[in-house]
């Protein structure tokens, strides 16, 4: 399951920033990801309640800057997901 | 639907003719895309959406409608002060005046297309001391909204929290129903949607016989015999432009040979009911895609009738929005068309302008008359905003710039040259001789915070330029230059470039008359002020903070 949420998560990166590669999606991060402006952010978010049933506050939303903080938001709303190969 | 569900059906559906959704709504409707185009898959269609800026309906309002445009409606597009994101207003209104207000925009409203308004009963703030009042102002809201023709969407639709963070009124899980609310609204346009150019093929459909083959004498179109079914056809045809319809011929063939058969004067339709005869030996896909082009119309206004399958065929491949029939090759089917071409040709009245529209058209073509003007309605409109733009000069150092250098590296549409710049570039910039910009815009219903900025290097050259996407289309831009050039140089270079997204600016750059010469892109500043100063009226300008 934590490895299906994970891959749902890529998924879902890789279509609102039109990555082309899944290690981009784990790696991306609102400062260096120039597709990540702020229509896209709403996208994603919009994305990742749609798709996972949740709702991101305002609070919350605004604290997502990069694919592991959204897993870290995952997991804190009781949605595990798999630790990804560390980013180098 | 789930986004990704969404996604996926609209990647996997088969090819499928066009629908074009214009989502005229003063909210951010882009969340709705993805399932927009999910919803039309489903239903057979493949969906073309476009939507308006954000919160410039009011504007689009004063303009035609767009290209199967959907209008979904909630109280602030009605009364602005009941726009929760402008908090409640500091000034008292009564009851009447909120309803008087709401009257002028369902004036508007209501000339848009039968059938193309949503409204959305979404709770208001309490915005009048008396409860009762409050009460019978959402009432009357929901009543005048349907007397305006517009279908009723559950109010619980629409999501405060959503609209507070992002712009967009709906809530993730509303998001599905309301595109196929929308893609609904946009199929039954799509069937009713009045059309306005007939195009009609020659040969074997304006008369019996081939001009080529048979000779302009071997021509059947007299209300006898073979060309009967022709004789009645053009009949019609000319009623069409009595009725101020457009009404073409396209022929592959040689001009001339096409042309020869009006020349003998002997049809009922003549040379000068045609807005034009296109006679070339190009496809006729792309006779029409030209004729929509230089008429400026779009091709969803256009049937074709031709009596060839195979060029019915190509038309409507290559130009799927363009209806494409079928000239009858037996006479009972001639009622059959000409019913099909009475619901698409309806029309409740005939004016004078209509009678006169084929010849202006044709003036048009003929390159003497000029397009449409631009609307007086919409400055008129600009002007009861009441605007204030505020400039502010961040050149110095020191804190206050953030919005500013903000704005240089979040916006993407209008954008001079989509390059983003760090705080080191920038302050490197004003350290020799540079200066940044910005400017706050607020109006009669609140401020829209520091919506510009504008860098500027020493040489006078413009590296950066943008405005938020948020304050489209109220000419902020034009009057920030109108005030800025005149304390320049007779010309300002700027480092245009266009990009994938900055399609708003490539426009700005056409209209503000920016050259592209041997030295770059250059802003000339008397051809600007001439063109553009009266711009400077729309608002009260307030000199430079810093």
């Amino acid at each position: 399951m934590d490895e299906q949420n994970r891959e749902k998560l890529i998924e879902l990166f890789r279509a609102v920033l039109d990555l082309d590669s899944d290690e981009a999606a784990t790696a991306a991060h609102q400062d260096s990801e120039e597709r990540w402006d702020s229509l896209n952010h709403v996208r994603l978010i919009l994305a990742i309640e749609s798709e996972f049933g949740i709702e991101v506050e305002l609070v919350e939303s605004m604290a997502q800057t990069s694919f592991e903080s959204t897993c870290a938001l995952l997991t804190a709303k009781g949605i595990p997901v798999a630790q990804g190969e560390p980013s180098t | 639907m789930k986004y990704l569900e969404a996604l996926r059906i609209s990647k996997e559906a088969p090819p499928a003719p066009s629908l074009p959704i214009q989502v005229a709504m003063s909210g951010t409707a882009d969340l709705l895309e993805a399932f927009l185009q999910a919803h039309a898959s489903l239903a057979g269609f493949r969906a073309e959406v476009s939507f308006l800026p954000f919160n410039t309906l009011r504007q689009a309002l004063h303009g035609p409608a767009g290209n199967n445009e959907v209008v979904v409606l909630f109280p602030w597009d009605f009364v602005a002060a009941l726009d929760w994101r402008s908090g409640l207003p500091e000034r008292d209104s009564t009851l009447e005046e909120l309803f008087d207000e709401a009257h002028v925009v369902g004036a508007l409203v209501g000339k848009r297309p039968k059938g193309s308004l949503l409204y959305v009963p979404a709770p208001i703030p309490p915005v009048l001391a008396k409860w009762q009042d409050i009460d019978e102002l959402e009432r009357g809201l929901l009543s005048h909204a349907t007397e305006v023709g517009a279908n009723v969407l559950d109010g619980g639709r629409f999501s405060l929290s959503s609209y507070l963070a992002s712009g967009t009124p709906f809530g993730t899980n509303d998001l599905s129903a309301v595109a196929r609310a929308v893609v609904e609204v946009a199929i039954e346009l799509k069937g009713s949607v009045q059309a306005k150019v007939l195009v009609t093929d020659l040969d074997g459909t304006l008369w019996h016989g081939v001009v080529g083959e048979d000779g302009v004498d071997g021509l059947q179109h007299d209300a006898s015999g073979i060309g009967f079914r022709h004789f009645i056809y053009q009949t019609y045809l000319k009623q069409l432009t009595r009725r101020g319809i457009l009404v073409a011929a396209v022929s592959r063939n040689d001009p001339d040979l096409a042309n020869a058969p009006f020349d003998r004067q002997d049809m009922v339709l003549e040379r000068d009911d045609l807005t034009t005869l296109v006679a070339s030996y190009h496809a006729k896909s792309s006779q029409i895609s030209q004729l929509a082009e230089q008429l400026n119309l779009s091709l969803d206004a256009f049937v074709f009738v031709d009596d060839n399958p195979v060029e019915l065929e190509e038309v409507s491949t290559q130009l799927p929005q363009v209806d494409c029939v079928a000239f009858p090759e037996k006479d009972r089917d001639l009622p059959g068309l000409l019913a099909h071409l009475a619901r698409r040709f309806s029309t409740d009245q005939v004016t004078e302008e209509d009678r006169t529209r084929t010849a202006l058209y044709r003036r048009r073509l003929e390159g003497l008359a000029p397009s449409e003007l631009g609307g007086a309605d919409l400055t008129s409109f600009l002007a009861g905003l009441e605007m204030k733009m505020t400039v502010q000069d961040h050149s110095a150092p020191g804190p206050g710039s953030e919005r500013a250098r903000q704005l240089i590296n979040k916006t993407n549409q209008f954008n001079l040259n989509g390059i983003r710049w760090t705080d080191e570039e920038i302050d490197e910039v004003l350290r020799g001789g540079g200066q940044l910009l910005g400017a706050t815009v607020e109006d009669r219903s609140g401020t829209h915070g520091e919506v510009v900025a504008l860098l500027i290097d020493g040489g006078g050259c413009v590296r950066s330029f943008v405005m938020s996407c948020r304050v489209f289309q109220r000419r902020i831009e034009y009057a920030f230059l109108a005030w800025l050039l005149p304390q320049r140089a007779d010309e300002v270079l700027m480092d245009y470039h266009p990009t994938e997204r900055n399609a708003p600016f490539q426009a700005f750059i056409r209209e503000a008359g920016v050259q592209n010469t041997s030295e770059g892109f250059v802003l000339t500043r008397d051809s600007f002020m001439a063109a553009h100063t009266g711009t400077l009226d729309l608002f009260r300008i307030a000199q430079p903070t810093s």
